[in-house]
């Protein structure tokens, strides 16, 4: 394109004026950028350059008016004007006056209104005869009107068919005039398909269903649920969301549930591999003591210990009572009548376990390290054979000897410290377990017996429990059962 | 049969559609003798008379109230606005009558009637030829608003909204009214309408668009899927009622969703697909919720078209921020 005619700015506006030209002779422009601002009867519009290309001729100053499809602009380079199509496109409420016949099949022009609201014209003589070739804007025939003579250019490229009429004959406005070959085809491409801006034309042809592909509507029951938080969450810690255990409603992972996993990690990390700044001269800690840390630390982080204290007055016993399987024979009674307390919890699921045996951890200091040997199935054991057990353990325990096995699977353990210092203390919780009982410093004192002052023997008692496993409530009647078996005599 | 444009399935259909049914008439601006101003209904005056095919005066106020009147009374009227920009003189008639015809008179009348507009941007228009305004009419209740974004959609769904006892607002993206063609049927046969459509199957991200972004939704789809990301799109279709469902299914699939509209971005029609996925889908997703959308700024002319319109390097750009996060 050489040259650019002013296309129409609204809708069948005949022409605007010059507003401002942004660019002059000689600029090179580049395609979309604003030539001009038009003032129209709607608005200013900005004209945009139609192609690339270096202007070499403004058409118009300032303040002039420029008709719609007249030069605007002339470019350095590009085909002669040809501006047939364009036209047409630019000038689309002559589209009103031209029947509308030639985007359809039959190839019928009538006679358009040559003016405004003229009901016929007169042939005044022919430009074309049948069989001629005519090309778009090419003149058909002038046409003598009420008012003046007008050319009429052809709509169309094409052949002539039939000419409707001789020269002096009356034709009615929108009567057929001209009849050109059927190529109907060259009509309707000739047609912009708009009256405004450009529509995208190609070719392409769409191979898809109307409705579109049928998706396998899987309801994956493997799929993880998670809250968007707990997500980001999972994923700045590096944890994979498989890995953790869904506590939210219909299996949907919360935050708590990552936080869960994490306390876990780090606990491990805290244990495994010292943080912070090292102490200098510190040894890591190894086999027992090393266990010891992690077990207890894992207790820190996870249980939430309860400590509940109070004294049995063991006034009554014989001399030479075992205490140790005195205080066995109260925690299998007080298992029996409150079950909670010989329980497991499972932290990751929040889920516990009931335990029907009472398999009965023993705390043993020894100079390695704390050992929690366990001794199995308690309730159904003599008091000879309880005491024949702890003597085997103390002995394994101080040579290194005991077997692994026997120091798994307790189900409540017992803390026996006051053969040394110390009345009560808040025993810590070996996990899974949920309670362990301490026992302090034996001693006299003075104790309140039938209304009067009285030195009796007390054995002070500290029980901790884990306060997710079993109710306050629960731990108190365990420590009252405790208590009463502990008071009896024998 | 040959293939044909997007323009000219609403041809076909409407020209169907009149040939079985005597009470469907259309009326707009230009469109008997003119045959449209982007020759949708070319040729309808020559087959079924002036009578039911009227030109009107320019008037979008009285065009909507003709239509209500003649669907209040029996007939299928489908008219045809010749801008989304122009319809809002004819609004008060939609939305105060059209939409509430049925509730009013407590079901014993209704209002079968389709209002069509070419909408959307991106052909070089005037001011007010370029918006996307849909959002106005889905959240209008008693309307139906069908945006089709191929021949053969175009052609099953305006079938159903004439055949709709209720009212129908049907835009069409000019902006594809000739950009592809597809071999359509002239057979009759409706689509669904209150469904959406699932182009492309695929398993990491949920590309949820209609209309004419349709074609750069395809166009970024296919440089994702170069670089090995599987995408899944739904063509919408019909905006109101929404088919969450559909969104919902493969968003649990792929747990990430990015929603393409032309329109600008507050309280569009992305927004209430944001917040349906948001309050029916939210375990599923690992990245929140993306909206490629046109600004909200009122729609540029020529020279900045491209930029206001969503484009692929955009559309990328939201699925990576999805697949990153």
């Amino acid at each position: 394109m050489k040259i650019f005619r002013l296309p129409d700015l609204g809708e069948g506006l005949p022409d605007a004026e010059v507003n401002q030209w942004h660019v002059k002779v000689g600029d090179e422009v580049k395609a979309d950028e604003p030539l001009v601002s038009m003032e129209t009867a709607k608005a200013v519009v900005e004209v945009p350059a139609p192609r690339s290309g270096k202007i070499i001729k403004l058409h118009g100053n300032a303040g002039d008016i420029i008709k719609t499809g007249a030069p605007l602009v002339e470019f350095a380079d590009g085909e002669e004007d040809n501006a047939s199509v364009k036209t047409t496109t630019a000038t689309p409420k002559t589209v009103t006056t031209e029947p509308t016949k030639q985007a359809s099949a039959d190839a019928i022009f009538h006679l358009p209104d040559l003016g405004e609201g003229l009901p016929d014209a007169e042939i005044n003589q022919w430009h074309v005869k049948e069989g001629d070739e005519i090309k778009t804007d090419e003149p058909l025939a002038s046409m003598e009107t009420a008012k003046a003579v007008v050319e009429v250019p052809s709509p169309r490229s094409g052949k002539i068919k039939k000419l409707y009429g001789k020269v002096g004959d009356i034709i009615k406005t929108h009567a057929p005039l001209v009849e050109f070959e059927s190529t109907s085809t060259v009509a309707i491409s000739e047609d912009a398909g708009t009256v405004v801006g450009n529509i995208e034309v190609s070719g392409q042809i769409l191979d898809e269903s109307p409705t579109g592909v049928k998706p396998l509507r899987r309801r994956k029951t493997d799929k993880i649920k998670a809250l968007p938080a707990a997500r980001i969450l999972a994923k700045n810690a590096n944890i994979d969301l498989i890995t953790l255990t869904p506590t939210g409603p219909q299996g949907i992972i919360t935050v708590n549930d990552v936080k869960a996993a994490l306390t876990q990690t780090s606990a491990t990390v805290a244990t495994t591999t010292p943080t912070g700044p090292a102490i200098e001269g510190a040894k890591p800690l190894r086999g027992v003591r090393r266990q010891m840390a992690i077990a207890m630390s894992q207790s820190h982080k996870h249980i939430v210990p309860v400590t509940l204290i109070d004294d049995a007055d063991i006034h009554a016993w014989p001399k030479k009572t075992d205490i140790t399987y005195r205080l066995i024979r109260a925690i299998v009674v007080a298992c029996k009548q409150e079950p909670t307390l010989n329980a497991w919890f499972d932290t990751q699921h929040n889920a516990r376990k009931l335990h029907d045996e009472v398999h009965l951890g023993l705390a043993m200091d020894s100079a390695d390290g704390l050992f929690v040997p366990v001794i199995k199935n308690v309730e159904k054991q003599s008091a000879k054979q309880l005491r024949e057990h702890i003597n085997t353990y103390k002995t394994q325990v101080r040579d290194r000897s005991i077997p692994p096995e026997n120091l798994r699977d307790g189900t409540i353990t017992l803390s026996n410290f006051g053969m040394f210092a110390g009345k009560y203390a808040n025993p810590i919780i070996v996990p899974p377990t949920v309670a362990i009982l301490g026992c302090g410093r034996l001693h006299e004192q003075v104790v309140a017996a039938n209304g009067k002052p009285e030195i009796h023997r007390v054995m002070p008692l500290s029980l901790t429990f884990d306060h997710r496993a079993a109710t306050g409530g629960e731990a108190a009647r365990f420590l009252a059962a405790v208590i009463a078996d502990l008071q009896l005599a024998k | 049969m040959a293939e044909i444009t997007l323009v000219e399935a609403v041809n076909q259909a409407l020209a169907y559609e009149m040939s079985q049914d005597k009470d469907v008439v259309v009326l707009g601006e230009d469109i008997g003798v003119n045959g449209g101003v982007f020759r949708a209904t070319v040729d309808l005056i020559d087959k079924y008379g002036p009578e039911r095919v009227i030109d009107t005066p320019l008037a979008e106020s009285m065009i909507a109230g003709l239509t209500v009147g003649m669907a209040a009374q029996g007939l299928k009227p489908v008219a045809e606005f010749q801008f989304m920009g122009f319809i809002y003189p004819g609004f008060n008639q939609i939305v105060c009558h059209a939409a509430r015809m049925r509730n009013r008179t407590r079901g014993r009348l209704s209002c079968p009637a389709v209002f069509r507009a070419p909408y959307g941007g991106g052909i070089h228009a005037p001011e007010h030829h370029s918006e996307s305004t849909e959002a106005l009419f889905a959240h209008i209740p008693g309307l139906r608003v069908v945006i089709p974004s191929t021949p053969a959609r175009a052609y099953g769904l305006l079938l159903a909204a004439i055949r709709e006892p209720d009212p129908v607002i049907f835009l069409e993206p000019k902006r594809i009214y000739r950009f592809v063609k597809q071999h359509v049927p002239d057979n009759g046969e409706a689509l669904p309408l209150d469904r959406c459509f699932v182009l492309q199957e695929g398993n990491d991200v949920t590309l949820v668009t209609w209309g004419a972004m349709i074609k750069e939704t395809l166009a970024a789809a296919k440089q994702l899927q170069a670089q090995g990301v599987s995408v899944e799109i739904i063509d919408v279709a019909t905006v109101k009622p929404l088919d969450i469902e559909t969104i919902l299914a493969s968003v649990e699939k792929t747990g990430r969703c990015v929603v393409v509209h032309e329109a600008a971005k507050t309280c569009a029609v992305g927004a209430e697909i944001a917040a349906q996925i948001a309050e029916k889908g939210l375990m599923d997703l690992h990245a929140p919720v993306q909206r490629v959308t046109g600004f909200d700024a009122v729609m540029p002319y020529f020279k900045l078209e491209k930029q206001y319109i969503p484009d692929e390097a955009k559309i990328i750009a939201a699925v990576q921020h999805t697949l990153e996060f």
